[in-house]
């Protein structure tokens, strides 16, 4: 097993050894790494994504080291995730040890045909931030929630209290899928797939909101560089 | 331009056709989007321990043994208890909310059955520090009786770790209580020139066994006991809600719950303290509501004297037991990893040798019914050789449970350890036993105690973390060695061998040692200090262990 980790590590090296080399000689070899960079990439992705379905099966048949493993792959992903929604460092490790005990619980549950272990996590991870501001608020409807509006629930850690108010601001005129959107995409560099699969959208629905959420977040976030350079944005260009 | 803000916008040109971004509008949004990222940083310690959590839970989840005991707290709380809480209903509301949180994740259900995670051989690091800390450390002093005060009447101890300490601690602690300025323990210089006087002229016990020793292991299991903690700072944030216009609670960023009390306010009802940090459970008297002799006559130590319980109030040992058990089903106390109660009946001998010394013999108001714990099959015991489990404390006045101790999550982790292959080294242990601490060069006495075949035990030992300032408790594979020819002088209290099987432990055992007496001579050179003084030398002069943690009490 640790082993097969090992290969996959010599494929990465071999894969930053494919682009960077080439680079030295000219854009012909720099296209021609690029392609088998690619594949290899491809490659690699297969195996990893076999890997984990591997490893996802024996931790059904109650392997807590496979668990342990999968853990060690989504541990920070899943952290970030709650973090930005929460911005307080307590909060976010009590909220991933309840994701990640929920997710030992229900792992046999888990079906591989249905979805990617990441979305379903994510999914899980979703809900758990949800459950932990009801708890503070009762609006009727869950979409109305914004894990930053509202500054008495806030107990945010974050030191740059300006950016909180950016986040809070630039983030606020979009609806939770959107925000929750942004953070995935933009801050966590997840894949339209992963994002679609989570959200339970088609691939191509979210790739269209991908321009709504700019297009929502341009008019607070131009306003504000307005503030700050007290000009338009454009003339920065 | 960065590369991730480059693939951004690809992304937003290839899948919009009717997008009004102009290309630099979104360059910008992009980028100040990505500029106010905040910084995750994950912990590496609270990565680490969730990780071992999370093993750990997949151990105790696939273990069949499990039983869960939700039933324990929940019979507690609604099993005729009514809970009223002095502060609010809110309060209890939260406790409730609290309690429900800490038990409903399988995770931290207190368990009636044992669970064991084997994990790597030496996982719990050395050993060598197990036995400093323990309370039974092996003494040979004969004049035993001077526990009389404190052993053997269970009625009002703590915690049931307090109470099943072995005698050789209590008897220790008696003797050091009396004699701390004699040994430089903190007690200052004046009484430090009668210490010829007031030293119990030491008995030597010469433990011998001649019988055969099976070692064939290569390695032995030692035992971690281990608490999943539950997300209790989750609870504390329920509880900051609570505005009790005194302090704004929500100030305290990484507040957890540690403990929940419960008070039942009712006559002979009871505390129950629940400790979310270590898994385990107490319950206890509440104090208002149990009349004793000393609460009702108000300091008239005449009316004291005349309510002392009698012998002939005192109830008989089926009732004792009947009592106890009728209890634990009441409550849904799982017993299942529980050897046959026994009853620490020691008050007897105080109390024989009281009338037949003719001064006043007491009758203690409660009983201890101790519960021997059962890991592995095999019985555990402390090192002073006394059993070790679950106690429960029978009130005599009032023919009614008043507490129980030692409730708890029975989880451990098991790794191998070195076992003892030479017999040699076990006879060596023994040999010195008796005399731990003490110079056998000095005048007192020496008996011969014949030892019986050892009967194989788990011991209870307690290794401390210097980093984490927190004791693990252990449990270690040892031979109990039963003395066939106890004195019959005086209370002979010693009346098991405990030598651990860890070979690690025992060679720490049978390491150089110093005589007590030897150090104790050199003590009184610092006496003539202030008491702060002499107490900080002689935790410089004295090894760690039994006799520092007296001069602490």
């Amino acid at each position: 097993m640790s082993s097969e980790i090992f290969l996959y590590y010599i494929f990465g090296l071999l894969c930053f050894c494919f682009v960077k080399i080439p680079n030295w000689f000219g854009t012909l070899k720099i296209n021609y790494a690029k392609i088998n960079f690619d594949i290899v990439i491809k490659y690699f992705c297969v195996n990893m994504d076999d890997y984990e379905k591997k490893a996802i099966a024996r931790c059904q048949k109650g392997d807590g080291e496979a668990f342990g493993e999968i853990y060690d792959s989504y541990i920070k992903k899943i952290y970030d995730f709650v973090y930005y929604k929460t911005m307080h460092k307590q909060t976010a490790e009590d909220l991933t040890s309840d994701i990640f005990m929920k997710a030992f619980e229900k792992i046999k549950s888990f079906n591989p045909q249905k979805g990617t272990f990441s979305s379903w996590i994510y999914k899980i991870s979703r809900n758990t931030v949800i459950d932990h501001y009801r708890t503070f608020k009762k609006e009727d409807s869950i979409h109305d929630i914004w894990d930053l509006s509202s500054k008495e629930d806030l107990l945010c850690d974050v030191d740059d209290k300006i950016s909180v108010e950016k986040i809070s601001k630039y983030l606020s005129g979009l609806d939770a899928d959107l925000r929750d959107m942004a953070v995935m995409r933009l801050w966590q560099g997840l894949s339209h797939a992963e994002i679609a699969q989570i959200l339970g959208k088609t691939e191509s629905a979210v790739k269209m909101s991908y321009s709504r959420i700019l297009s929502k977040m341009k008019k607070e976030i131009l306003l504000v560089l307005l503030l700050i350079f007290g000009k338009s944005p454009d003339i920065l260009f | 331009m960065k590369p991730d803000i480059k693939i951004f916008l690809e992304d937003l040109r290839s899948n919009t056709k009717k997008s009004n971004l102009t290309g630099k509008d979104a360059r910008l949004i992009v980028e100040e989007f990505l500029k106010i990222k905040p910084e995750a940083e994950l912990d590496f310690e609270f990565k680490k321990n969730l990780k071992a959590n999370i093993v750990l839970c997949f151990g105790v989840k696939n273990n069949s043994k499990i039983i869960s005991t939700f039933s324990i707290i929940n019979n507690i709380i609604m099993n005729k208890i009514r809970v009223l809480v002095p502060i609010s209903v809110v309060v209890l509301a939260i406790a409730s909310v609290a309690t429900f949180s800490y038990f409903k994740n399988p995770s931290t259900r207190l368990a009636g059955g044992e669970t064991i995670i084997e994990v790597s051989s030496n996982a719990f690091g050395s050993l060598s520090s197990a036995e400093n800390i323990s309370g039974g450390a092996p003494l040979g002093m004969g004049e035993g009786s001077m526990a009389s005060d404190s052993y053997g009447i269970s009625s009002q101890a703590p915690l049931a770790m307090e109470s099943s300490r072995s005698a050789t601690a209590v008897a220790l602690e008696s003797v050091s209580k009396k004699q701390s300025s004699i040994a430089g323990f903190g007690g200052g210089s004046a009484v430090s020139n009668d210490m010829d006087k007031m030293i119990y002229e030491p008995v030597f016990y010469d433990y011998s066994y001649s019988g055969d020793l099976a070692l064939e292991d290569e390695y032995v299991g030692v035992l971690k006991r281990v608490f999943i903690p539950t997300n209790s700072s989750g609870v504390g944030n329920i509880l900051k809600q609570v505005d009790l216009k005194v302090a704004d609670l929500r100030a305290f960023s990484s507040a957890q719950i540690d403990n929940i009390n419960l008070r039942e306010d009712t006559d002979l009802g009871y505390f129950i303290n629940i400790n979310i940090k270590e898994g385990s459970v107490s319950i206890y008297e509440n104090w208002s509501k149990w009349k004793y002799p000393y609460q009702t006559c108000y300091g008239d130590e005449k009316c004291v004297n005349s309510s002392q319980l009698t012998i002939n109030e005192m109830i008989s040992d089926d009732e004792i037991l009947r009592i106890a058990d009728e209890f634990l089903k009441n409550y849904g106390i799982d017993k299942s990893s529980y050897y046959e109660p026994k009853i620490m009946n020691e008050w007897r001998v105080w109390y024989d040798q009281a009338v037949s010394s003719g001064s006043a013999p007491y009758v203690p108001e409660s009983v201890q019914v101790m519960y021997p714990l059962m890991v592995e099959g095999e019985p555990v015991y402390d090192q002073g050789g006394s059993p070790y489990g679950m106690s429960v404390n029978v009130s005599i006045r009032h023919k009614k449970v008043s507490g129980v101790w030692n409730l708890r999550v029975n989880t451990y982790q098991k790794s191998s350890y070195g076992a003892v292959k030479d017999k040699e080294d076990i006879l060596n242990a023994i040999k010195s036993y008796g005399n731990y601490y003490y110079n056998n060069d000095s005048s007192g006495s020496a008996v011969v105690l014949e030892l019986s075949e050892p009967e194989k035990i788990m011991a209870v030992f307690y290794n401390y973390n210097q980093e984490t300032m927190e004791s693990q408790e252990l449990l270690v594979p040892a031979l109990k060695f039963t003395v066939l020819n106890p004195p019959q002088e005086g209370y002979y209290y010693q009346k098991e061998i405990i030598i651990p099987l860890a070979k690690e432990l025992l060679d720490q055992r049978l390491g150089p040692i110093r005589p007590m007496l030897e150090k104790a001579q050199e003590a009184p050179a610092q006496s003539s200090s202030s008491a702060a003084e002499s107490s900080s030398a002689s935790r410089g002069a004295y090894p760690e262990g039994a006799d520092i943690k007296i001069i602490e009490e």
